[in-house]
């Protein structure tokens, strides 16, 4: 198994532990990565998807053409990026015109796109190419007698015609490799409600954005009692982190640990906490000590 | 009151584009609207209204309009829009034709894409970075200086940065 | 009328609905011998599923099941169960169809019902009746009142045929009817024509994964939901949510789950009766819970636009207070306690609200099995899967010879169905007419037994009805009650009394006991009268000697609140029914010779298509129409909204009917009088333009009267030339008038005088009608803007895509509301005179407004004038808006109480040319049933005169509706004697004369002033 890693723009940055514990965790399930030397951002939504749907597409396929290079498909955390990666190629691969002005664009820097490689987000390589058989069987920690809740990424699930892997409408596989390292993943009503992170609404609107989010993390409170939340996508990961604060701003104190999910998987393997979980808002010490406390 | 008669009777095809095909279907179920998450926002997104003003042609009213700028692209309307209409595409639409009329709306992360290939600064880490045992800068556009020309160089030849070039540094 | 000709006097009906039960009821009733072909192991189909019914509310179950029972014990039809067509062999008169009959298992002969095999075979399953709501064995009878009453193995689950062993039943069985070595069979069946009626399944919720169906135990489908309310249902009808069994406070309907959806479920059409049904849903829910039931139905249009539906629709919201929104849900949230959060978008905010439980409402499909049958036959479907039918006439399927009713063809509701059925039947039956009576036989009954002079011995057996009536009254009370009475010498309680195993039983028990009387308290003797009466017979008894007592609509029904009073209501009515009982006679009938000969008033396309098609049967027809054209309204229509030349079918049908010697068209003739009655009425007809006069004698009589546009006296209309109906712009249209075709801005206003107090109903067809306008518009000017300001788009079944290709032509459709009607003014918009039409906009919550250059007004359907003399004429009701009003709404769509009158096309009720002519041949079909027959038996309660009594005072004479009493004088003991006299054939039984008479000269058979007088008696326990 070879994928090309797209980091995206916030992990390396913000959060580059996830980066590390992407980089330790991966390789042990079989999972050989391959730089894309040179990438770009994806390009997120809010910028030139914003203003120029073909410079756009062109960056998109400036990303792909690398792996395309590389003959790797890739393999990605961030919900976004893998939404707009993918939605991008398929765009491409419908319409010859698009196709067309795209590749002058990029004949202009050398390359070419012609839409090979395959963008998979990590939870559909971990869950279905990996499996949660080998997952339970590598590590040598577990997080027995912890309860987790997860968030699944909205921009896995739609539009799921273009980048569905997991049923959309009662998503499992991200639930199940977590079960796979030994936790207790509970159900909540609003398990599935977006975390309002992305995009402009949280910018713009940030005291509304938070009156939305309120309501989930008070479902997760009265109906579970989580001893962390597993992300796999950047924007979740921060955004889940740090709301936490503004939360409790309104009364009640909110302090889950967040963490993305290939942390927990390198916590699991044995991976030094400080390089692959060091960096959150909401305090992870405690669990941490738990998952490298405990043996498998 | 707003005269239907005097519209822009092509706003739609204007602002989608090549891909106008499907947005006339919209019979108004407001499917898109509710599952969004930016509808509950105080000044709500909603798309169904901003496919209902692309769709009568209410030219000055949507260019004012900021709310298509609130999506967090979660794609859940594009999901479950019975009539396949991809308002969350429609929204990206509005936003670019918004650009188009209006450079102030350009985002000014757009700049920053260009002059950097990044919306963050993953150059400016390098400490954080090496502390956890990674390279002080990524693999990515940032560390070939090469290939970032050549990524502007091929911006350069785009719509919106011939047009707006002035905002467009490198 | 026998006859011996080449072609197979017979009909293979395929599929055991509502639709192949009556297809196959009306064939068998007109001479033909009819195998009906049933793929599950009883007939019956979706309708024995459903609670209740739209727009009356009437149990479901209950009105099918007399025909159930006809259907099973009907000398002329075979029904064949756990059979499925495997292919169709020959011409059309004769072909040859292979049937395979899969091995029940059970001799069908020897099996008495007594069910002791399904309560003890140790193999379960999920009941497919009660959509896996309950358990089902591996030996069952798939529901309570199944015809027939016999059990099959399902060899899927069966323990003896996957391990070898178990064979409990067989040990069990005392009739020894279990036979596992029956083994599956081929059957040629030769048949004259083939009647395809599948039925339909509903849409699979599994692709909707949002929905969380089978996911959240609290969402279930309308299916489901229907056996949850139903009586025979799993829960008894007593609602209890599925998660914790409690009583739900709050219940969210989502409409169009897989309809109108081209997204997600793929589906362009919409399913035409999810609104309905689930309107009766919510109300009929609040009525199972005894606490408060909050409802509330959230739909994108609501489509109420059968008859009866808009008022439905308005009693449910205001009598009831089913709340209606306006929004598609996507989002549910299944709370700890099993709740559902439903996040919405009303209007202009997202709002989020708990239920107790969610129904989708579920659209219908065509199941893949009837696809490939359709595939096997080499038969057509259409875009969506459903059966193809030829242009005008919806129930001929792409083949000769091979016809379609019910949702084979499309989504439809239960009057739809059985009109189409009766349309089926006539059409398949046209095409072997010369065969007719060639393969049946005549029902053979045991003589009657002579009980006159012998003291009573009354038979009471007391109905359960499920929980219909056991649910509230104390059943077992009343039978012990009804035993104590006098005379009652037998008294039972039973779960269905109307079931087939009843009959038999009721049978065994008069041959046992030697009854002479036969009492059923249960429900109406409306629907189930005769039902027990063809019993009585059978057992070899009078059928007047029968009583019934009303204990559910009487008592159960309305006080269902009340149950220990409603008991002591129905002991009343028992004590009162055996005191009649006591009295009642055998009474015999008179039998009338037919006319073979059919009149039919109304030249237009239902007039016509009915004519032409009893004439292609052989019959005799006069076809009256009072302008100088035939054609009717259809005459003003260009295209149907399908793209089908109206004008071209309409010269077609005309030139045939004048070509075809049978008919006799009388032009500019109106009716001036009507005598007789079924089988006999004789009409005098005037012509206007000779002023001549001449009666005619008939059988029957089809009211094709048609219907007429509404002059809208609203929106300038008559004030301003630019605003037109839709129906005179279609003329201007075709005219090629540049300032409509030329216009730049055009309106077209929906629900012009429909859908408002006064005329409370929906005209049905003017959706569609201004879409074809609009498109016709867009195909001549591309570039003209269309508005159309609507309340609802109705564009019911596959009319719904061109809903859509109308938006895609961008036709802008904008809701207004009935409170907030759009405002029209004439003014001046700089130098040019406009017609300024403003209204809110509800999607940007603002004003609006459209500078139009001309208007068309969609206005309401109404009646034609003429129909009160004609209603009069022929003792036939019409409804508060003035169409006729048919004996059943969902069974008997075409029949009036009055027997021998029919009804056909827009007289009925506003519907397209295709709906039209459905009716119509439904109603040839059903005339078709008494004028093939030589004579008909009248009824025996009529009334009698009693001349020593009468002292010809003539006070009947007046009050009788019927004219059935003339005044005569006679020589007696050589004076003359004043009397009246009856004519048996007219009198209905009403009544009437036996109130005025001051002298007990005359009474009505079966209610004599001293029956009457004991019941009376009896309820005020005077005795
Ligand atoms: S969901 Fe689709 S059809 Fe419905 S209002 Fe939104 S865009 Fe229009
Ligand atoms: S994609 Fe944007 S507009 Fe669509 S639901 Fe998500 S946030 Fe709302």
């Amino acid at each position: 198994m070879r994928y090309g890693l797209y980091l995206g723009c916030n992990m390396p940055a913000i959060r580059p532990d996830v980066e590390r514990a992407m980089r330790l965790a991966l390789p042990i399930l079989g999972i050989e990565l391959v730089d894309l030397e040179g990438y770009a951002c994806c390009p997120a939504f809010g910028t030139f998807p914003s203003a120029d749907e073909i410079a756009s597409l062109a960056i998109s396929s400036w990303n792909l053409s690398i792996a395309e290079e590389k003959g790797v498909d890739v393999v990605v955390q961030c919900g976004s990026c893998y939404s707009s990666l993918r939605m991008a190629r398929a765009k491409l691969l419908k319409d010859e015109e698009k196709r067309e002005r795209v590749n002058e664009l990029l004949g202009i820097a050398g390359k070419k796109f012609e839409g090979k490689p395959c963008t998979r987000h990590l939870i559909d390589v971990l869950y279905n190419e990996v499996g949660t058989e080998k997952i339970s069987q590598v590590i040598k920690k577990n997080l027995k007698g912890l309860k987790a809740v997860v968030q699944y990424p909205c921009h896995t699930r739609f539009p799921s015609e273009v980048l569905g892997f997991d049923n959309p409408g009662r998503p499992r596989m991200l639930k199940e490799i977590v079960e796979a390292l030994g936790a207790e993943v509970q159900h909540y009503s609003r398990e599935l409600q977006c975390c309002g992170g992305s995009g402009g609404f949280a910018r713009q609107a940030y005291q509304d954005a938070v009156k939305f989010t309120k309501k989930k993390y008070d479902a997760m409170k009265n109906e579970t009692q989580p001893d962390m939340i597993v992300v796999n996508c950047i924007t979740c990961l921060m955004y889940m982190d740090k709301i936490q604060k503004d939360l409790s701003k309104e009364g009640e104190e909110f302090s889950i640990p967040v963490f993305d999910y290939a942390q927990i998987l390198a916590l699991c393997m044995g991976f030094d906490p400080k390089e692959v979980a060091s960096i959150s808002v909401i305090p992870r010490d405690k669990i941490i000590e738990k998952i490298t406390g405990a043996m498998s | 009151m707003i005269d239907l008669t005097k519209a822009n009777h092509h706003l739609w095809k204007e602002i989608m584009e090549e891909d106008a095909g499907d947005i006339r279907r919209c019979f108004n179920c407001g499917t898109c609207v509710s599952g969004c998450p930016a509808a509950e926002a105080e000044t709500p997104l909603m798309i169904r209204r901003l496919v209902r003003m692309v769709l009568l042609g209410l030219e000055e009213k949507l260019l004012e309009d900021g709310t298509p700028w609130m999506c967090v692209t979660c794609t859940a309307c594009e999901e479950m829009c019975p009539m396949g209409v991809k308002p969350f595409e429609v929204g990206l639409a509005i936003r670019r034709w918004q650009t188009r009329k209006d450079e102030t709306y350009i985002p000014l992360s757009t700049t920053e894409v260009f002059q950097t290939g990044h919306t963050q600064p993953v150059e400016k880490v390098g400490e954080l970075r090496r502390s956890l045992g990674l390279p002080e800068i990524p693999p990515t556009i940032a560390k070939f200086t090469e290939l970032l020309k050549k990524f502007q160089a091929m911006l350069r030849e785009t719509e919106i940065v011939k047009n707006n070039d002035y905002m467009f540094k490198e | 009328m026998k006859s011996t000709s080449n072609e197979t006097g017979s009909v293979l009906v395929v599929g055991g609905g509502i639709a192949g039960i009556q297809a196959s009821l009306d064939l068998a009733e007109s001479g033909y011998k009819v195998y009906l072909v049933e793929k599950s192991p009883a007939i019956g189909g979706t309708m024995p599923q459903l609670d209740k019914t739209f727009p009356t509310n009437d149990c479901s179950m209950c009105i099918l099941s007399p025909k159930l029972v006809e259907c099973g014990r009907h000398l002329n039809i075979e029904v064949i169960t756990n059979a499925e067509v495997l292919d169709i062999k020959g011409q059309p008169g004769n072909f040859v169809v292979s049937v395979k009959k899969r091995a029940r298992y059970v001799d069908e002969t020897l099996c008495t019902g007594c069910g002791i095999c399904q309560e003890k075979c140790p193999s379960k399953t999920g009941s497919e009746f009660n959509r896996g709501l309950s358990q089902r064995k591996a030996i069952y009878i798939p529901y309570a009142q199944a015809v027939p009453n016999v059990p099959a193995i399902d060899r899927e689950i069966c323990i003896y045929f996957e391990k070898g062993k178990c064979r409990v039943c067989e040990k069990l069985c005392e009739s020894k009817a279990i036979d596992f070595t029956q083994t599956d069979q081929l059957l040629e069946i030769e048949a004259g024509s083939v009647i395809l009626c599948p039925g339909f399944q509903e849409f699979d919720t599994s692709i909707f994964t949002h929905y969380g169906h089978r996911v959240f135990p609290n969402v279930v489908t309308s299916i489901e939901f229907e056996r949850m309310l139903s009586p025979s249902g799993p829960l008894q009808g007593h609602l209890i949510r599925p998660s914790d069994q409690k009583v739900p406070e709050r219940i969210a309907w989502i409409q169009c789950v897989g309809s109108r959806d081209i997204h997600l479920a793929k589906n362009a059409y919409c399913s035409s009766v999810c609104c309905t049904y689930a309107i009766k849903e919510a109300v009929v829910a609040k009525e199972h819970c005894l606490t408060p039931l909050e409802t509330t139905i959230f739909l994108i249009d609501l489509r109420t636009f059968g008859k009866g539906f808009e008022r439905y629709y308005e009693r449910a919201k205001k009598d009831h207070g089913v709340r209606f929104v306006r929004a598609r849900v996507t989002t549910l949230y299944q709370e700890s306690d099993g709740d559902l959060t439903l996040r919405y978008f009303d209007e202009d905010r997202i709002k989020e609200e708990r239920f107790s439980m969610v129904v989708l409402s579920v659209g219908l499909r065509q199941p893949e099995e009837t696809k490939a049958l359709a595939g096997r036959l080499g038969l057509k479907l259409n875009d969506y899967g459903f059966c193809e039918t030829g242009d005008f006439s919806t129930v001929a399927a792409s083949k000769p010879g091979i016809f379609t009713a019910g949702a084979f063809s499309g989504p439809k509701d239960i009057p739809e169905t059985v009109m189409e059925a009766s349309a089926a039947a006539s059409e398949a039956s046209s095409l072997i007419s010369a065969s007719r009576h060639s393969l049946t036989t005549e029902k053979q009954y045991p003589p009657e037994r002579e009980v006159t002079g012998e003291q009573p011995r009354i038979g009471v057996f007391v109905c359960h009805c499920g929980i219909n009536i056991g649910g509230v009254l104390n059943v077992p009370s009343l039978k012990e009650y009804a035993r104590s009475l006098p005379d009652v010498v037998f008294a039972d309680e039973t779960l269905f009394a109307c079931s087939q195993d009843n009959q038999q039983r009721i049978k065994e028990v008069i041959r046992e006991h030697r009854l002479n009387r036969l009492l059923v308290a249960a429900c109406t003797p409306r629907t189930h009268e005769p039902l027990f009466r063809e019993t009585l017979r059978e057992a070899g008894l009078n059928r007047y000697i029968f009583e019934m007592a009303n204990i559910r609509e009487h008592c159960s029904w309305v006080h269902m609140n009340e149950p220990e009073k409603a008991t002591e209501k129905a002991r009343d009515l028992i004590r009162m029914a055996v005191a009649k009982a006591m009295l009642i006679e055998p009474l015999s009938q008179m039998s009338l010779e037919v006319n073979h000969t059919a009149l039919v008033v109304g030249g237009g396309i239902s007039g016509m298509a009915g004519a032409l098609q009893l004439a292609k049967q052989g019959f005799e027809v006069h076809l009256i129409e009072r302008t100088s054209e035939l054609g009717g309204i259809a005459r003003r229509h260009h295209h149907t909204l399908e793209g089908k030349d109206v004008q071209a079918y309409l010269n077609k049908l005309i030139a045939e009917v004048s070509r075809e010697p049978l008919i006799h068209i009388h032009r500019e003739t109106e009716i001036q009088g009507v005598s007789g009655h079924i089988g006999n009425f004789k009409t005098a007809l005037r012509d206007q333009s000779k002023g001549e006069v001449k009666e005619i004698e008939h059988g029957i009589t089809i009211l094709a009267t048609g219907g007429d546009v509404y002059k809208p006296n609203e929106y300038l209309y008559g004030e301003d030339p630019r605003v037109f109906t839709v129906l005179d712009l279609n003329d201007e249209i075709a005219k090629g008038n540049p300032s409509v075709v030329g216009s730049k801005n055009l309106v077209m206003i929906q629900c012009v005088g429909s859908r408002e107090p006064e005329r409370l109903y929906c005209s049905r067809v003017c959706c569609g009608g201004s879409i074809k306008t609009a498109l016709k518009l867009k195909e001549i000017n591309p570039e003209m803007n269309i508005y159309i300001l609507y309340r609802d788009i109705r564009t019911y079944g596959f009319k719904e895509p061109y809903y859509q290709e109308a938006r895609d032509k961008g036709v802008t459709f904008i809701r207004y509301d009935i409170e907030d009607k759009p405002f029209v003014e004439a003014v001046k918009e700089g130098d040019k005179d406009v017609l300024k039409v403003s209204l809110k906009d509800p999607i940007l919550g603002e004003p609006v407004f459209i500078d139009a250059d001309i208007i068309g007004l969609a206005a309401a359907i109404v009646p034609a004038s003429g129909r009160d003399s004609l209603a009069q004429f022929f003792k036939v009701p019409l409804n508060e808006d003035g169409f006729f009003l048919e004996a059943h709404i969902k069974l008997r769509p075409v029949e009036f109480p009055t027997e021998g009158v029919f009804v056909c096309g827009l007289a009925h009720y506003p519907k397209t040319i295709e709906e039209s002519i459905v009716q119509a041949q439904a109603a040839s079909a059903k005339a078709a049933t008494i004028l093939s027959r030589e004579s008909i038996e009248l009824e025996g309660n009529i009334s009698q005169v009693v001349d020593e009594n009468c002292d010809g005072c003539a006070y009947c004479v007046d009050p009788c509706p019927y004219k059935a009493i003339i005044l005569l004088e006679y020589m007696r003991e050589g004076a003359v004697k004043k009397t009246v006299e009856v004519n048996e054939a007219a009198c209905k039984g009403c009544g009437c004369c036996q109130a005025t008479c001051p002298k007990k000269g005359i009474f009505v058979r079966g209610f004599k002033l001293e029956q009457i007088g004991a019941q009376v008696d009896a309820a005020l326990g005077v005795t």
